[in-house]
């Protein structure tokens, strides 16, 4: 396509140029993304409502608050995190210059989810420019008021070589992927995860693929219900289920499973009134092929709670299954739905196997009083990344690596993260021409003194 | 899947849990150490044998190198293993917030035959620092190094978690069938291509360690003896076969005057005045690699060198003057003793021919004027630098080792190696009580507790940025 061709050589040229490079120039462009945020809030909130149903004050709290934060991290950050490292040196290299310095890649690719579909273009756009790249962004179509919005917005506030914006679906974003990238970061499935690879596999092109799974609960007999309950409402239902690392199923020993019902319902009536249906706080689901996809999870389950659903508003309701089979649908493919499976199993043993039987997840959440049984489960087990006592929470902490392993994904970013995914960290070892003596102990020819 | 059985039993050694615990990990790097010690001779003879790699070499890139990489690995494992602490903000003062180096469970490390131990059991060395279980797949065109490999391994190593497999390229293809927890290949850039699309089908993450044309740009401003020196050393070292070597010179023509006779001085200093009886001075490791050498003689004009022996795979120390950008010398990496020159008008033109190229493993750049050395260092991208030097920056442990763009993706040597092997899993243990902190977080939703959020959440600056 040669609108592509086009969009790559001038971000290419610009990128040789130089341009993106000086450390004034990028915290400027980061500036005026802040700027961006800032003055058209309105309208982002507006795109998120017309995508998702999601409601001021969740759009604000889960995809603005987040932005603000990373930029003024970054912006606050960027001179010491771009700093010429310097290593330790050996005795032969004493007095050489050693040191590992942080270089841009060159042109990277961004290409965003539809569920937080503003947050998770921006986050690692922010990281991209801060590491010196040029950067082309494909938003998902899912979302297309999101990406229409920001075609619309980013020309207006970055510079327009450096930074272009690629709208389009499946027949575009192949065609993306052809050029050769010097990274790409993809937010999305694991079927388009391999593919992604494969395309950069040809150009030998790194890349952090953000996956998904099935982000395993386990609920300990020993711990407050009623609070380890309100969290996890809070996590599952958010977005109406559809967060990558929402808790995706619970594990608890069938003796609590009636209780843990219990309180979820409570804090769900809590969180939402007595008709979710007219709360102005629950969202909708994406869009028909996904209502119809969530649904179907429904069929042969025991529900607890919920299964409502109009299929013309695209509603789910926040619904619960108890005593739900291994072998089930609603257990092999990640929900991303406001659907809660309830797995009884009989101990910490069982469920712990039963999470290493399964592909490694992108978030674990493991809920007790007893602080050696949570640092038991986290050393038995695996996934991207881990809360202990809470859901959601560790993506909120920019100093810890965000990212997924096995089939959730590989590599990480938030905060630093970004910056250092998005950056060459180059080994430089500069020596003085002079003081040669030292080195003829390397050269031949060869003695058993040398040695 | 003729793999497939044992990369099972791995697998099951792996969900077992023995190669987690420290001591365990410490016994197996020992027993590696052990290993270096009691075959150092086999090591000499085989990679003699191989490549005529001559001894001092193989001892200083074989054994040297490698038991430096395994002190500074036991020296540090403790402190490499440790859950890492972060700075954590207002919300979670109370918490525990800390990265936890997880190992991958089954990895596969595949090496090259320039350095048949080295490029294995630097990598191996990570593999098991971080915890995994590995296969470990040794190139079969260096194969008495191979046989080594795959006869006395499993003496010293842990069979149930390591193995050793041999074979040609049907053998590797079948091998990354199997699904690994993490690849790490070292080779060409064509071959990174097929391990990186065999990788993506399973989501396996990978580190290529691979290659290309390593400029050498030379000033005017120079100890002409010393670069000489230096720039013979580091492009004859195993008869060229090194993926850092110096592959070609960029200088003027005054440049390539000066240094012509300085280049035959430290050849003939190094290997006497016949190279080929020198016990010092490697071979090529196989007929295909001779030959194809052999036909990049033609390139430019022989002005030091030259001289072929097939039957004893020799190619002379040599050095070709005049060399042009469209000279099949030029078009390839050489990866052999023979060092084109390629004149250019000023350091700028230098730079400019660089950046025309894919961006290489290693980039060199000699001058007396240290804002010229930076000023090739600004103004380029590679994998590493070396100022004033060749091959140098890869020995220092504290320094990443790995490529860019063509010349490969992640990196190791030292805590990058362990880094390269673990998953650096994000760990928040939060506290049960202090509910009502939360209930900002919770619907319904009002502009009391938007207020509280954002006060709770934000980052704000903490002043004007001193650049602006």
């Amino acid at each position: 396509m040669e609108r592509t061709q086009q969009i790559m050589g001038r971000a290419r040229a610009t990128f040789n140029s130089g341009r993106s490079r000086p450390l004034e120039f990028r915290i400027q462009q980061l500036k005026a993304l802040e700027r961006m945020v800032q003055e058209k809030e309105k309208e982002i909130l507006a795109a998120l409502k017309a995508d998702l149903n999601k409601c001021g004050h969740n759009a604000y709290s889960q995809e603005i608050l987040g932005v603000l934060g990373e930029l003024a991290l970054t912006m606050e950050q960027l001179p010491s995190w771009a700093a010429p490292q310097p290593v330790k040196k050996n005795l032969l290299t004493m007095r050489d210059e050693a040191y590992i310095g942080y270089e841009p890649l060159g042109v990277v690719l961004v290409i965003g989810a539809w569920n937080y579909p503003f947050v998770l273009v921006m986050q690692p756009l922010i990281g991209a420019i801060a590491a010196g790249n040029a950067v082309v962004v494909k938003p998902s179509e899912v979302s297309e008021n999101t990406a229409q919005l920001l075609a619309e917005l980013l020309p207006q506030y970055l510079d327009k070589d450096l930074y272009p914006v690629v709208t389009g679906g499946v027949p575009e974003t192949t065609e993306l992927l052809t050029q050769r990238f010097d990274h790409i970061l993809y937010t999305g499935n694991t079927a388009v995860g391999r593919i992604v690879m494969s395309a950069a596999a040809k150009h030998l092109t790194p890349v952090t693929l953000e996956l998904g799974g099935k982000s395993p609960c386990y609920i300990d007999k020993d711990c407050d219900l009623a609070v380890a309950c309100r969290r996890i409402t809070w996590g599952k239902y958010m977005n109406c289920g559809q967060t990558c690392i929402a808790p995706d199923y619970i594990l608890c020993d069938p003796s609590i499973q009636g209780k843990v019902v219990e309180n979820i319902k409570a804090t769900l009536k809590e969180f939402y009134g007595e008709d979710v249906k007219s709360s102005p706080d629950y969202e909708r689901i994406v869009n028909k092929r996904h209502f119809r996809r969530v649904k179907s999870l429904l069929e042969g389950q025991k529900i607890a709670h919920g299964g409502e659903t109009d299929e013309a508003s695209c509603f789910i309701a926040p619904t619960i299954l108890t005593d739900v089979s291994p072998e089930s649908k609603v257990m092999e493919e990640e929900i991303f739905g406001p659907v809660l499976p309830i797995v009884t199993v009989q101990s910490l043993d069982e469920a712990i196997e039963f999470i290493n039987h399964r592909e490694k997840p992108l978030a674990l959440y493991v809920f007790s009083n007893n602080k050696q049984l949570i640092k038991r489960v986290i050393s038995e087990t695996s996934s991207g990344g881990v809360t202990g006592n809470d859901v959601i929470m560790h993506f909120f902490l920019s100093t810890l690596p965000f990212g997924g392993v096995g089939h959730s994904g590989m590599g990480a970013y938030h905060g630093k993260h970004s910056f250092e995914t998005f950056s060459h960290r180059r080994a430089c070892l500069i020596k003085d021409l002079k003081m040669e003596s030292t080195n003829k102990m390397r050269y031949p020819p060869s003695s058993q003194k040398k040695v | 899947n003729p793999y497939a059985g044992l990369v099972s039993h791995l697998r099951a050694s792996w969900l077992s849990g023995k190669t987690r615990p420290m001591e365990y990990r410490v016994a197996q790097l020992e027993a590696l150490g052990r290993f270096l010690d009691d075959k150092k001779q086999e090591i000499l003879e085989a990679t003699e044998l191989d490549m005529g790699k001559p001894s001092f070499e193989a001892f200083f890139s074989e054994i040297l190198l490698c038991k430096n990489e395994l002190n500074v690995t036991l020296n540090n494992l403790c402190h490499w293993m440790k859950d890492e602490h972060v700075d954590k903000n207002l919300v979670m003062q109370l918490d525990s917030a800390f990265i936890r180096k997880d190992p991958y469970g089954v990895v596969l490390i595949i090496a090259p035959w320039n350095y048949p131990i080295h490029l294995f059991l630097v990598p191996l060395i990570g593999a098991i620092a971080a915890g995994n279980c590995t296969i470990i797949k040794p190139s079969e065109i260096s194969k008495n190094t191979e046989r080594l490999i795959a006869e006395t391994l499993s003496c010293y190593l842990d069979n149930d978690c390591f193995a050793v497999v041999t074979g040609g390229v049907p053998e590797t293809t079948r091998l990354l069938e199997n699904k690994f927890d993490y690849i790490f290949f070292t080779g060409s850039p064509p071959v990174g291509r097929i391990v990186m699309t065999a990788a993506a089908k399973h989501l396996t993450p990978v580190t290529l360690e691979l290659g290309g044309k390593n400029p050498c740009y030379v000033s005017d401003t120079c100890d002409v003896t010393n670069v000489a020196r230096r720039v013979a050393w580091g492009r004859f070292f195993n008869a060229g076969q090194t993926c850092i070597a110096p592959d070609y010179l960029l200088c003027t023509v005054e440049m390539q005057e000066k240094l012509m006779p300085a280049l035959r001085a430290a050849i003939t200093e190094f290997f006497g005045p016949n190279p080929q009886e020198s016990p010092d001075f490697g071979r090529i490791v196989s007929d295909k690699q001779f030959r194809r050498l052999q036909a990049l003689l033609g390139s430019g004009r022989v002005a030091i060198g030259g001289q072929t022996d097939e039957a004893e795979r020799y190619i002379a120390p040599t050095v070709l003057a005049d060399v042009l950008p469209s000279d099949p010398a030029m078009q390839e990496e050489i990866f052999g003793p023979i060092l084109p020159i390629v004149v250019i008008a000023n350091m700028d033109e230098a730079i400019d021919f660089i950046n025309a190229r894919p961006r290489p493993l290693a980039l060199y750049a000699f001058s007396c004027d240290s804002k010229v050395v930076n000023q090739v260092l600004e103004r380029t991208s590679s994998g590493g630098f070396c100022g004033n030097d060749t091959l140098m920056h890869v020995t220092l442990t504290s320094l990443p080792f790995g490529g860019i763009g063509n010349s490969g993706l992640g990196k190791y040597h030292g805590k990058f190696t362990f880094d390269t092997f673990s998953h650096h899993r994000g760990c928040l243990h939060r506290n049960m009580g202090l509910e009502t902190l939360n209930t900002p977080r919770y619907p319904p939703y009002t502009q009391q507790k938007l207020g509280l959020l954002t006060t709770t959440f934000e980052v704000k600056r903490k002043g004007t940025c001193t650049l602006l």
